[in-house]
């Protein structure tokens, strides 16, 4: 590909053919106002923010729509520029409500950024503003029309990415107001993206509103577990009360752009309630029973009939974890492996949607076929395990690392359990299917583990660890480690993570990966 | 036993004079009341400056409706972390925000004032108040209603919105 | 003075003649012998004719017509688009809408020869939407025109194919600018579009696109039938031919006039439009419909109306439009009419043309009705300039530029609210 070299204040700067002034000034590290461009929509060069000053033409052009050439030279330093883009600043805020105190965007406001660091003047506006309705309820969204900009990226997302087109503007000159056709609700599965992508607080997610100051927010990078996509996110806590408020995407044009679903993003609240919160036993009845007794029961059950123990490896666990759990069962003399898949969609590897919806709920089925492979181990598969637990020559069954991203999975193992003469299930969330089973034993939920998975896009990606482990929740490194050793003498479960990705995942997977710093991008397998 | 003399050695000289000390302080305060520097409280109280930083007031609206907007600058603004709000949707659309909870840990507050310095609507102020006991440590966290009834539901200097 | 002869007019050549807007009269007149010609000519030629002629637009840009018709890229494989501007929504110009009603086969004449030269198959005329007996008088024209084999299939007799659809707007200023017709057109909202791509390169239906006033086209019949060198030996050096003056306001004949390029300002006025009524005192002139900054009245004395003398006073020939002041008339109230109108207008897709427009209303609406204060003259003076050249189009510099012109050349007129604070 042909490149151009320009200048950008004063900074050499070398890019392809094509690349505008903006991506250019990107590239160079020089940092551009701008409230309508976004890199994943078109350009629509209405906020006309990114001024810049090229030599040679008399005026400050947008550098959104400019194509960088050869030998161009930009300045974004003058004090032209800094005059003219503090001059539409203010224009852009002379009927702007200022109700920041109420405001849900405040603390990440584009509005309030800018003003600071080009913005500092007094203002001049001493006529009435123009109003327009505020608090309008779109669904899973909340619009307010007199905070909007009007920059249009919400038209252009609904157009260009969920082409559902719900949201259009209305009306002309300032009178003009974004609405919803028909004044119905969004009707597309990624509205979240929508409050993301709004530089103001004109889109607020319902979800998120009132609940934090988003300056008491922490954000960790990590990624999504709802499906097989594997869409990378960052996901805020409160870093004093340790509570997960959100989850936003996390850009990476490999995998989801700037997106995930709404699924991904407010799924996290069925993740995080109604947990199971100590191992509980049954007796009749479950009962709160401690790990100690478990493991030692667990052992002693596996030990004595390993031909007939089927052990179940949800899909939800990290690459490390699986690795960590067949080994310990092999060594107890287990052969007998399923996976714990949806087998008629697991082989798709392309969104269903043409975004990035999977049928497929497995966050790591790649990475645990893979593994099974690498092992030496038989994936006997889903539904021919069962079988094999219904017509007995199975009479055990461990289910280990079960999320309730997958819980309508769930259903069909525990259809076994009542078949089998002891079944241990370990899941984050209590199930009433679960009933029959031996044991019940809290396991962590992606939030609250760290490893590595395999998306359906064959890429490996690090989950971070975002939270400390509920109750008494373990992971299935605590799990496997525990049962190996028949007490709960656990070892930390992230060293260990860390042991097995360097003996084995890495070279299979990410050659010259490190488990610390992993490429917060992934890596292509 | 030598070198004290007898008048130390009884005693009764020091407790004289103390006695005539002690004496002299009731008289001069007999016939000069006004003088005393102690007050009959709870009957009697002091004057503060109008500037003392006392006892949180939650402002309230014409309508009577509290004033603040659970914007949690004074929550930020705080370096004792006491203040402790949970914001919710007003039913009224066009109020939005409003404190559902409001509470003031008074045992970790310092009274240095920044939650009014924060406040941009005028919702909390630093009252005159200055009575706090109890008898519980749950008696120090005050709510949104103890903290309006601090103020004897005071107007809000700010009277748009 | 010197004024135009009748006879040596080209635009407005026949319109006296009655019923010209009939085929068979025009054709009486000598009409579509041009077209005729020019089916059977190169296309290039003619261009190079255009050029020749150094015609620029006649909408507002002043763009040289030769030109643009010259960056047309023929050999993408996509159909090429001919638009004719008859969107005619400036204040203080009505010309195309005389041509429009009076002479429509000189305009579809003129497409025939433009839409030959560029090799266009469809034209579009896009009309305002005020201008309805014009659009009767254009469609019958060009049913008229389609029955006579001059438009449709083999026109002429030639194998050529030159389709003419009428489409009326529905009354936005802003589908007057060039992309913001073709967004329209489209069945957009009519936001104008952003530059690069230029409508050469990806206009209507992201095909090469020409834009063309009504004006400009009507005059082109005439180059190809007298060429180019007849043209430029009317007007000056940079501004070449004859155009279309609307003269407005309080004179005693208001009304549209063929000039050459280069005559002055008071030939048109006193000359043309036979002066100020009742002898009124002038107080200012718009030259060039109301998106252009004031003339004073030594100014006038001293304008020629070309391209070159206008921008010597800060201002514009724009579309043509002459507004005629009096002294007696109040230039506030002018001004706080023509803020309304522009933000009336604006289509509020670029942020300093939709809030400034409001804003610069809002202060004239002030200063109007004695509220306005000294603030808000230096207010209006810096939003204004915040307004200029910032925006996709120029409708936000058109709402600036008046105010800036009557803040510079009548700072009495805002005395009273100077002294008010």
């Amino acid at each position: 590909m042909k490149t151009v070299t320009l200048t950008i204040n004063g900074q050499a700067v070398t890019v392809n053919e094509g690349t505008t002034v903006f991506q250019a000034a990107q590239a160079a590290g020089v940092f551009v106002p701008h409230y309508c461009y976004h890199p994943d929509l078109s350009i629509a060069g209405v906020c006309r923010m990114c001024m810049v000053e090229i030599e040679k033409v008399p005026r400050p052009q947008i550098s959104c729509n400019t194509v960088a050439t050869e030998g161009m030279v930009v300045r974004t330093d003058t004090p032209k520029i800094k005059d003219t883009v503090k001059g539409v600043l203010e224009l852009h805020l002379i009927n702007h409500p200022l109700d920041c105190p109420i405001c849900d965007k405040a603390g990440e406001c584009k509005l309030q950024d800018f003003y600071q660091s080009y913005g500092l003047y007094t203002s001049r506006m001493e006529h009435e503003k123009v109003h327009k309705p505020k608090v309008q309820d779109i669904g899973t969204i909340v619009l307010d029309s007199e905070r909007c900009i009007l920059c249009t990226r919400c038209v252009r997302f609904t157009d260009e990415v969920t082409h559902s087109n719900e949201l259009g503007i209305f009306n002309r000159g300032d009178r003009s107001e974004l609405r919803t056709y028909d004044e119905g609700p969004l009707k597309n599965d990624y509205t979240g993206n929508l409050a993301d992508i709004c530089p103001v607080g004109a889109l607020t997610a319902k979800d998120f509103r009132f609940q934090q100051r988003v300056w008491f927010l922490d954000k960790t990078k990590s990624v999504c577990t709802m499906c097989a996509h594997g869409c990378n996110t960052a996901v805020s806590i409160n870093s004093s009360t340790k509570k997960l408020y959100r989850v936003e995407p996390r850009r990476n044009p490999e995998v989801n752009q700037s997106w995930i679903c709404d699924t991904g993003r407010w799924g996290i609240h069925s993740l995080t309630e109604n947990r199971v919160a100590t191992p509980l036993k049954n007796a009749g009845g479950f009962l709160d029973a401690t790990w100690n007794q478990a493991f030692s029961e667990m052992k002693r059950a596996i030990t004595e009939a390993p031909e007939k123990t089927l052990v179940f490896l949800s899909t939800a666990m990290t690459n490390e974890e699986v690795v960590d759990v067949c080994q310990v069962m092999f060594a107890l003399g287990v052969k007998n492996f399923s996976w714990l898949v949806d087998e008629a969609v697991v082989s798709e590897t392309q969104p269903f949607d043409g975004i990035l919806k999977h049928h497929d709920l497995s966050a790591n089925a790649r990475g645990t076929a893979e593994i099974l492979k690498r092992l030496g181990l038989t994936n006997l598969g889903m539904k021919a395990g069962i079988d094999k637990v219904k017509t007995q020559p199975l009479s055990q069954v461990v289910a280990v690392g079960l999320d309730a991203a997958q819980g309508p999975l769930w259903v069909e193992v525990a259809a076994v359990i009542p078949t089998t003469t002891q079944s241990f299930v370990h899941a984050t969330n209590h199930h009433p299917s679960f009933e029959a089973a031996k044991w019940v034993l809290p396991n962590t939920t992606s939030f609250e583990k760290t490893g590595t998975i395999v998306s359906a896009l064959a890429r490996v990606q690090k989950v971070n660890r975002i939270l400390p482990a509920q109750g008494l929740a373990r992971d299935s490194h605590a799990l496997a480690w525990g049962i190996s050793r028949g007490d709960d003498r656990s070892v930390p479960s992230k060293e260990r993570a860390k042991t097995i990705f360097e003996s084995s995942i890495q070279s299979w997977f990410c050659p010259g990966e490190k488990f610390s710093q992993f490429n917060e991008m992934g890596v292509a397998l | 036993m030598s070198g004290r003399s007898l008048r130390s050695r009884s005693y009764l000289w020091p407790i004289f004079i103390g006695m005539w000390i002690t004496a002299r302080h009731l008289f001069f305060n007999l016939f000069h009341m006004r003088c005393l520097p102690t007050i009959q409280y709870p009957e009697q109280r002091r004057n503060y400056s109008p500037r003392f930083r006392g006892l949180h007031i939650l402002t309230v609206k014409q309508n009577g409706d509290i004033r603040c907007t659970a914007c949690m600058l004074c929550a930020t603004a705080c370096p004792a972390a006491c203040i402790h709000i949970t914001a919710d949707e007003h039913p009224d659309p066009n109020v939005e925000k409003y404190p559902r909870e409001f509470n003031i840990d008074m045992l970790r507050c310092v009274f240095c004032g920044m939650c009014e310095e924060a406040c941009p609507v005028d919702a909390i102020r630093m009252g005159p108040g200055y009575e706090l006991a109890g008898f519980d440590r749950n008696d120090f966290i005050y709510t949104k209603d103890d903290l309006v009834k601090n103020g004897n539901n005071t107007l809000s200097h700010v009277t748009h919105h | 003075m010197k004024l135009l002869a009748p006879e040596r007019r080209i635009i407005l050549k026949n319109i006296e003649t009655p019923n010209l807007h009939q085929l068979s009269v025009y054709q009486a007149a000598g009409g579509y012998q041009t077209a005729r010609k020019a089916v059977a000519m190169n296309p290039d030629a003619i261009i190079e004719e255009v050029k020749k002629s150094g015609i620029r637009g006649r909408g507002g840009a002043g763009f040289p017509t030769g030109s643009k018709w010259g960056f047309v890229p023929f050999k993408t494989g996509k159909p090429i688009y001919l638009l004719c501007n008859a969107d005619e929504s400036e204040p203080g110009c009505f010309k195309d809408r005389l041509l429009l009603e009076r002479n429509p086969h000189q305009l579809i004449e003129g497409i025939i020869i433009a839409s030959f030269a560029v090799r266009s198959l469809k034209s579009y005329i896009y009309i305002r939407g005020e201008y309805a007996t014009a659009a009767k008088v254009v469609q019958k024209a060009i049913d008229e025109a389609y029955g006579q084999g001059f438009l449709g299939k083999n026109v002429m007799g030639s194998t050529h194919t030159i389709d003419v659809v009428l489409h009326r707007g529905a009354g936005a200023y802003i589908c007057g600018e060039e992309t913001g017709l073709i967004s329209s057109l489209e069945g957009k909202k009519g936001y104008p579009r952003l530059k690069p791509p230029f409508p050469a390169v990806s206009g209507f239906l992201n095909c090469p696109t020409v834009v063309n006033n009504v004006e400009t086209l009507s005059t082109v019949p005439w180059i190809l039938a007298n060429g180019g060198e007849a043209y430029a030996t009317y007007g000056t050096e940079q501004s070449r031919g004859t155009r279309l003056f609307c003269v407005s306001g309080w004179v005693n004949r208001p009304g549209v006039y063929e000039e050459e390029l280069g005559c002055t300002l008071r030939d048109m006025i006193d000359g043309h439009a036979g002066g100020m009524k009742e002898g009124a005192k002038l107080k200012a002139v718009i030259p060039g419909g109301s998106s252009t900054p004031p003339l004073t009245p030594e100014e006038v004395d001293k304008a020629t109306l070309d391209f070159e003398t206008m921008a010597k006073f800060g201002t514009f020939l724009g579309a043509g439009g002459i507004i005629v002041i009096p002294d007696h008339f109040p230039l506030l109230k002018l001004l706080e009419r023509l803020t309304e109108f522009y933000w009336d207008e604006s289509c509020g897709q670029c942020t300093p043309c939709r809030e400034g427009t409001g804003w610069l209303y809002k202060m004239m609406k002030a200063i109007e009705h004695g509220k306005g204060t000294a603030q808000d003259v230096a207010n209006l003076q810096k939003t204004a300039n915040q307004m200029m050249g910032v925006t996709i189009c120029a409708l936000s510099d058109a709402a600036a530029m008046p105010v800036l012109g009557f803040l510079k050349k009548f700072p009495n007129e805002f005395k009273s609210a100077r002294e008010h604070t």
